[in-house]
């Protein structure tokens, strides 16, 4: 239901209520004082008979016309007999006490009025439902016109609560006019004090929004620029090998095909990974994980490519290092980290992890024996597709930037600075603390 | 003809280079813009191959540092910005030609065999010298009706000498043109091409001009 007709219908139920209510008690004044009048024309219409009666005139006819109301009138001698019967009624009792009285009787309810006088016994009596619809009526007239009032005030009703809920419409549409291409944000300034929060609070919905948007057709953007690259190789290298004449060149031209195919899969895969990332892992941060476990187990993954370097992989990670996160991510973060220190490590040098807490926080330590990063690109180097000028091999520049986006969404904190001692990278993750 | 080409992908800078051999083109090839400058200072090239964002000097400023030093060597741009804004800068900066990534092996080769030839003022696609007709697309020579087959070093070296038709181009001007920097030259080279050439086309088309070099002569 509209908030329109749900308004309608309750302001109309209320003034409804209101209505009866009035109705209500214009009757019940209507009926007392409808008794009051009756009672008091009873007494009288007795008490003319008590003077006709004595005058020993009989005019009894006359007064009956008079009366067109539903009346009784009944007149004994103190003796009991009967002396005047306006009409009989069966139904009525014969006698009663004199003044006022309700008696019921099987044609409903009748109020009596009775009075001794010289040697009479006179008694006066009317039905009551002629009061009631006396006062019924009293009460419909009275309360007509607010009833034709009612029906006027339902249509007013109906268009002012509409003008009142333009503003809502005119938000309504100026929402529907926004679009992934145009989100900017809806103007405040005109709304009523009601929709403002709910503009801003939109608004806000829509920066957020415009941001993401943003960001992920950068994302698409520079993909789809950092795609060229493999591609052209990959394109230049199929007619190599098209173009060989002879088996020794078709051997070249395919081993350097599978090179740049291998090349192109990576960052493929590394650009979905990041996609996958930068959709957001939140939804499974809450596992519970040992990262002395997650770590070591990372190494033995990296341990093959360390060994055939030469390169000397020192672990230190025992003890209880409890962190909440995805298990997976975390793998990729600290294996990506491991990865390119084995890249960049010359032979024979060395990795060393560490795993230690400081101020009840997991702290995750990766020192190589590379040749580092100077500080003004330690902040770059996690900028996605950034790539080192100089820097050998043909990584995608998308490593770090998947590291510090999966840090981000942990809340770990990244830090790159020299090795504590002699040349060489030190990345540290720390953790945020767990409650427990 | 000599072509220097400028590409930091391994990848792409080394099948580019193979490619461009094949089609018998020597290609001394570099990784950044500082070496392609100095390589420029050093040696003489038919044209410049220059992918615009490589490290150390990007691409743009080498061709407007070229273009202000009055240098008119051709240059056909690589790379793999392909907005209209960006062709429109490339060119306005002094380029020659425009190929956006990923390209195809043949129409590079194409588009600098196109670069080439309008450069020596020709606007035939093959190239006439008496009797003696070479295609540089299908690398076909012929004189008269006959079509005659050639190696590729041997055509390339024909393609030097009628390219400046009636100069006299020396051993070493030769060799410029016909090899790279990695590629092995023997000491003797171009004489063997100049003898199997004699044996092919006839003794008296290439005239040898005692210690200065070679020329072609109308018989």
């Amino acid at each position: 239901m509209s908030i329109r007709q749900r308004l309608l219908l309750w302001l109309l139920s209320a003034v409804s209520l209101a209505i009866a209510v009035a109705g209500v008690s214009v009757y019940h004044r209507a009926r007392v004082e409808a008794n009051q009048l009756f009672d008091y024309q009873l007494k009288q219409i007795a008490l003319t008979v008590q003077d006709q009666v004595s005058d020993e005139s009989n005019v009894m006819g006359s007064l009956e016309e008079e009366i067109d109301y539903d009346f009784v009138i009944q007149v004994w001698t103190e003796a009991g007999v009967k002396r005047y019967f306006s009409h009989p009624h069966k139904a009525l009792p014969p006698r009663t006490d004199p003044g006022y009285q309700t008696v019921r009787t099987d044609e409903g309810e009748w109020q009596v009025f009775s009075m001794a006088s010289g040697g009479l016994l006179i008694q006066t009596a009317q039905p009551l439902d002629i009061r009631a619809q006396l006062a019924t009526s009293l009460a419909l007239r009275t309360m007509m016109p607010a009833l034709w009032l009612l029906m006027g005030l339902a249509v007013l009703i109906w268009f002012i609560v509409g003008r009142g809920l333009r503003p809502l419409e005119q938000l309504a549409l100026a929402v529907r006019e926004r679009n992934p291409e145009l989100l900017h944000p809806i103007p405040e300034a005109h709304l009523p004090a009601e929709l403002k929060p709910l503009a801003m609070a939109l608004n806000d919905l829509l920066q957020r929004l415009d941001r993401a948007m943003t960001t992920q057709r950068d994302f698409v953007a520079d993909a789809a620029h950092e795609l060229r690259t493999p591609l052209t190789a990959l394109q230049l290298q199929a007619q190599l090998a098209e173009r060989a004449g002879t088996d020794a060149e078709r051997t070249l031209g395919f081993s350097y095909l599978r090179e740049g195919l291998k090349r192109a899969t990576q960052l493929v895969q590394q650009l979905l990974m990041l996609a996958r990332q930068e959709a957001g892992v939140t939804h499974t941060l809450l596992a519970r994980i040992d990262l002395s476990s997650l770590v070591t187990n990372v190494i033995s993954e990296h341990a093959p490519l360390a060994q055939a370097k030469g390169i000397e992989l020192r672990v230190n990670a025992e003890g209880a290092y409890d962190v909440r996160g995805d298990a997976n991510a975390l793998r990729i973060m600290i294996g990506n980290v491991i990865d390119n220190a084995v890249q960049y490590t010359p032979q024979m040098g060395a990795i060393d992890v560490v795993l230690s807490r400081k101020d009840g926080r997991s702290t995750l330590d990766i020192s190589d024996t590379g040749p580092g990063i100077p500080g003004e690109e330690r902040l770059r180097v996690f900028d996605r597709f950034y790539r080192r000028e100089g820097s050998a091999g043909s990584g995608s520049g998308l490593g770090l930037a998947i590291v510090k986006r999966i840090a981000d969404t942990h809340g770990v904190e990244t830090l790159l600075s020299d090795r504590l001692s002699g040349a060489g990278l030190r990345i540290r993750f720390t953790f945020p603390r767990i409650a427990s | 003809m000599r072509v220097l080409l400028v590409e930091d992908d391994t990848m792409i800078g080394e099948s580019v280079r193979i490619g461009l051999r094949h089609d018998g083109f020597a290609v001394d090839w570099v990784q950044d813009g500082k070496a392609a400058e100095s390589a420029l200072k050093s040696e003489s090239y038919a044209l410049l191959l220059l992918d615009l964002g490589v490290p150390k000097k990007n691409g743009l400023d080498v061709l407007r540092d070229l273009r202000a030093g009055h240098n008119p060597i051709s240059v056909l741009v690589l790379t793999a910005r392909d907005a209209i804004a960006d062709r429109v800068i490339g060119l306005d900066c002094g380029a020659d030609d425009y190929l956006a990534k990923p390209f195809d092996l043949d129409e590079l080769s194409a588009r600098i065999r196109a670069l080439i030839r309008r450069q020596s003022g020709r606007s035939e696609t093959v190239m006439r010298f008496a009797e003696l007709t070479l295609n540089p697309t299908t690398h076909q020579a012929r004189i008269g009706d006959k079509d005659i087959p050639l190696s590729a070093k041997e055509f390339a070296l024909l393609e030097a000498l009628i390219d400046r038709a009636g100069a006299i181009l020396s051993r070493a001007q030769l060799e410029q043109r016909l090899y790279g920097w990695n590629e092995e030259v023997d000491s003797n080279a171009v004489e063997v091409h100049i003898y199997n050439l004699r044996k092919k086309l006839g003794r008296d088309l290439i005239r040898n001009v005692r210690g200065i070099g070679y020329m072609l002569a109308k018989s």
